[in-house]
């Protein structure tokens, strides 16, 4: 490779790592505060992502539970954890391995929509539960802070160039 | 061109139509398409409102639009304008239309809330689910038929003064 070769952007990596970052210190706020708050006759109970995914299988929707717990909870950390795997691989990356990172990339980029599910769930129980006192359901801060997370790691995503995988990493020293 | 139109179509009766309904204790509630976007803002939530609000309803609706303006004109002969701009939207657009999962959402809520209360889905969903699916499929075209369309923008741009 030609070491003179104008080096794609690496300042886009460290926009994309620090995007990544700000979505990880708030998927901790998001986990930890309660998304929703469901007000019935029997009392109100509010549910943190998890345990409202433990509620949907307690009710026997294994199914959906799966569903939202892959969603809300793997998606968004395996996404993290594989975005940090390829910035750290921007360094260091043997020129064999951008071919496989690059699909990693790809994976990244379209399954992380799917998180948005919880989002979209919150706000369509907002608004359809409202009968009043006797069953109403309240989105709750933590709701937000997912929200804020999902939407950073989409830009963090968006901000990683997969080109810089497909640079040379130690160039020949003459 | 066939599944942008279709989709643009479909997104009227979507946002004018019920979407689900709900009875309990004698109260039925109808919600619309942005219901839930209005219950959030007025419970001071505005930022997530904004994001269900786009995500879910402008921009697929934005994407369909653009898919359209890309193809219509050249099937009626007319030279297309603003390519370049264009096709940047349809790559922004692609990543923040996802109406695919607000349908898996409204699904997984109607499943939950089944047991409890008495739910109704209207039309307005089925429109929703129709959209969101001519949405995909468009885009998928269009990702498959972007060699030449690309090739076509190239060309158009070269004859342009």
């Amino acid at each position: 490779m030609n070491p003179g070769a104008p080096r794609p952007r690496i300042e886009g990596s460290s926009t994309s790592a620090a995007l990544a970052l700000a979505a990880a210190i708030m998927l901790v706020p998001a986990n930890l505060l309660p998304v929703l708050t469901t007000e019935s006759a029997g009392g109100s109970r509010s549910d943190t992502i998890f345990s409202g995914t433990v509620e949907l299988w307690r009710q026997g929707l294994g199914a959906i539970a799966v569903i939202v717990f892959a969603a809300s909870i793997v998606i968004p950390i395996l996404k993290l954890a594989g975005l940090g795997w390829l910035l750290a691989s921007t360094r260091s990356a043997e020129p064999g391995d951008a071919r496989r990172l690059t699909r990693v990339y790809a994976t990244i980029d379209f399954i992380g929509r799917w998180s948005m599910l919880d989002v979209f769930l919150a706000a369509f129980l907002a608004g359809l539960v409202q009968f009043g006192r006797s069953s109403s359901v309240v989105p709750r801060a933590g709701i937000v802070a997912f929200a804020a997370a999902v939407v950073l790691t989409v830009l963090a995503t968006q901000a990683f160039d997969p080109k810089v995988l497909w640079r040379n990493p130690r160039p020949p020293q003459p | 061109m066939v599944f942008s139109v279709t989709g643009l179509t479909l997104a009227v009766p979507a946002l004018l139509l019920p979407f689900v309904s709900a009875g309990k204790l004698g109260i039925e509630r109808t919600s619309y398409l942005f219901t839930g976007v209005g219950s959030l803002w007025d419970g001071g939530m505005r930022s997530l409102a904004a994001l269900v609000f786009l995500c879910g309803g402008l921009l697929p609706i934005a994407f369909l639009a653009t898919l359209a303006a890309l193809n219509v004109p050249s099937r009626l002969g007319w030279r297309p304008r603003g390519l370049r701009l264009m096709l940047r939207m349809v790559n922004l657009l692609g990543r923040w239309a996802i109406p695919e999962v607000q349908v898996l959402a409204v699904l997984v809520a109607l499943m939950k809330l089944g047991s409890i209360v008495e739910v109704t889905v209207g039309p307005g969903f089925w429109c929703y689910c129709a959209m969101a699916l001519s949405l995909l499929v468009a885009q998928r075209s269009f990702e498959f038929g972007a060699a030449d369309s690309e090739g076509a923008a190239a060309g158009s741009a070269a004859s342009l003064p």
